[in-house]
């Protein structure tokens, strides 16, 4: 492969792989338990996509393809991890990457929202998901830092995500009037 | 879908549900594409959560360190950095491979985002809070600050910047930053990339399709040396850049001078051939043939070649004799410390004269062993002063009134980390683009022993000659 063609595929996969990126992340996300290993496999799924990208068939929505590689890090994980079954069937896990591709369209507006939603958000609220997702501290942690009780955390972070989740749709929903 | 059951979909991303419960409720998702809608819509934010109020803590961090918030404690190597190394073969093919090319597409469709952390091997931060990966993005004020260890940055442009730690390196565009401290290498291989510049408190260096290392000392001085390829090394206050090639080395004193200093090796024959370093010259101001300067040894000893004088130091004079040695290894015809020992040259140029460059020259290899080349590494500090009566010698000479002119490691320039990295014949030049090195009457050079890294034994250099040129 010349040089120019080189560098031409790899701008190619990575534009490819930044839209997908999102999708991917969402479906390792649910897999698998933990920050850390998840975004370990996502790595693998990332090193996957790029030595076998010259196998895509450019005519079907890559996002779709890399979900399809996914789906076997995924049990790979889970192999490694000692684990006799998937707990997710291949069923699932195709509902799930399904799903995803549906929802492609929306992932930069959706991320854009947010931005704009965390703001609205009151201070200690902010501080609870800052626990939760910046320092990956544990529930019984991100409680003891809020000083309240680890099920009391959970309601709240239940809580905090649906009224996100509100402010997301609804930004989208005025945005596409 | 109930309330409760959408809880247990927090708890199941969470990895807090029990394994039968989460065994029911996948079951249970199975027949519910409205169940399977709402976990990916909830992973979804989960994966947007975490990258979103990363950045933002990441972008708060930046800001206050640029705000002056520097002096942190060295941390204990961070669990992520070392649970990243493992990683770092596969990182290096996937996210460079992926990420390379794509950095373009973040500068163009994400405003701010112009670099991508790529490899990170053994990281140890300054601050021992931060959590980096691989993949982060980075946008512009963005520092690293790196105790030791090694950091991949994948900028927007394709330039691919490697830095080792301790190191501080700010994010100033897709295709550029600020070495405040440390070293670090830059490949610009991509079309974009072309132009990538690096700025140190001295220079601005400016890649012309190339891979060229840089280093910065806490002193201010810069070093820059290219690996392939061209740069242009542009100095405040000179009206032209400074044009390095493959294999040429530069470094720049930090204050008004902007002294630089150029090291190159040789062909390794009598002819002390350069890429851009002319030989050793009977026409410079300092050759005894010209009659005004006068070198002596004012302290340390020339070595004596202990049993075989024939193995010891030529005199002093040979520095002044319009050549170099006629051989790789002539010691009659090179000038030498004792081993193990300092030592310090003066030059009486008769007068105040202003200086424009000086060169010096060495020349050692081993006859019997090609790889001893030892005594072919310069390593010296260069004073100027400029009244009558040379101040006086100790082991501080700037605090006795000396005025430092450039600091020469030719080991550091050339990387040596074994002996037969370290070129045989090496020339060093010392000059400024802003015109001459100053006024001065006496040059003192503070002469160091040479070092084999793997080996603790000191040895001399062979220097050949010295010649001063000077502005009539």
């Amino acid at each position: 492969m010349n040089h120019q063609r080189e560098i031409d595929v790899r701008e190619q996969l990575a534009r490819l792989w930044l839209e997908a990126e999102r999708a991917v992340q969402a479906y390792v996300f649910a897999a698998v338990r933990g920050f850390q290993d998840a975004e370990n496999v996502v790595q693998e799924v990332a090193l996957t996509v790029a030595r076998r990208f010259d196998e895509y068939d450019s005519s079907r929505p890559f996002v779709a393809w890399a979900l399809w590689l996914a789906k076997s890090r995924i049990a790979d994980y889970y192999r490694k991890q000692g684990r006799e079954k998937v707990v997710f069937s291949e069923t699932l896990l195709d509902q799930m990457a399904d799903a995803l591709v549906q929802r492609q369209s929306v992932f930069s507006a959706r991320q854009l929202a947010l931005e704009g939603c965390l703001e609205k958000l009151p201070a200690k609220s902010r501080r609870l998901l800052e626990l939760r997702y910046e320092k990956a501290a544990s529930m019984e942690q991100v409680a003891e830092a809020i000083e309240t009780t680890a099920g009391a955390a959970r309601v709240m972070l239940f809580r905090i995500r649906n009224l996100l989740e509100d402010c997301i749709q609804s930004t989208l929903a005025k945005e596409a009037t | 879908m109930t309330d409760s059951e959408r809880q247990l979909v927090d708890l199941l991303l969470d990895g807090e549900l029990p394994e039968a419960e989460c065994v029911l409720l996948l079951k249970q998702l199975e027949s519910s594409p409205e169940g399977v809608a709402w976990l990916m819509e909830r992973s979804l934010l989960h994966v947007e959560l975490r990258h979103t109020l990363k950045r933002r803590s990441l972008q708060q961090w930046a800001l206050a360190s640029v705000a002056g918030e520097q002096d942190r404690p060295i941390a204990s190597p961070a669990p992520r950095g070392r649970r990243l190394h493992w990683l770092s073969l596969a990182t290096v093919v996937a996210i460079l491979g992926l990420i390379a090319g794509g950095t373009l597409f973040f500068s163009q469709h994400s405003p701010g985002f112009v670099a991508t952390y790529g490899v990170l091997e053994d990281c140890r931060w300054v601050d021992p809070q931060r959590a980096i990966a691989t993949g982060d993005r980075v946008q512009i004020g963005h520092r690293v600050e790196l105790s030791a260890g090694r950091v991949e940055l994948v900028f927007g442009s394709g330039a691919v910047a490697n830095l080792i730690g301790p190191c501080i390196f700010e994010v100033q565009s897709d295709n550029s930053g600020f070495l405040t401290l440390g070293q670090m290498t830059t490949l610009a291989a991509t079309p974009k990339s072309k132009g990538f510049t690096v700025r140190t408190r001295t220079a601005r260096v400016v890649d012309l399709g190339t891979e060229f290392l840089t280093k910065a000392a806490a002193d201010g001085q810069s070093l820059v040396e290219v690996i392939s390829g061209e740069v242009n090394v542009h100095l405040g206050g000179a009206s032209a850049p400074q044009r390095l090639r493959k294999g040429e080395a530069m470094s720049v004193e930090a204050g008004s001078a902007q002294i630089m200093v150029r090291i190159e090796r040789g062909d390794g024959t009598t002819a002390f051939r350069f890429p851009s370093i002319q030989p050793p010259s009977n026409l410079d101001y300092a050759d005894s043939r010209q009659g005004h300067a006068r070198l002596t040894v004012v302290s340390g000893r020339l070595s004596s070649g202990g049993a075989n004088p024939n193995k010891g130091s030529g005199p002093v004079e040979v520095l002044q004799d319009g050549r170099g040695q006629r051989e790789q290894d002539a010691p009659p015809d090179s000038v030498f410390f004792q081993n193990d020992t300092v030592g310090q040259l003066l030059m009486d140029l008769g007068s105040v004269v202003s200086v424009q460059k000086i060169n010096t020259y060495s020349w050692h290899q081993n006859w019997r062993n090609a790889d001893n080349r030892l005594r072919a590494q310069q390593q010296y500090i260069l004073y100027g002063f400029a009244g009558d009566t040379p101040p006086p010698l100790n082991d501080m000479p700037e605090s006795a009134g000396w005025k430092l002119i450039a600091q020469v490691n030719t080991d550091e320039f050339f990387d040596v980390s074994n002996r037969l990295a370290r070129p045989a014949q090496q020339a060093c030049s010392i000059t400024s683009p802003k015109g001459p090195l100053g006024r001065y009457r006496y040059l003192l050079w503070d002469v160091k022993p040479s070092r084999r890294p793997d080996f603790k034994f000191l040895n001399h250099t062979f220097y050949g000659e010295f010649d001063v040129y000077i502005q009539p």
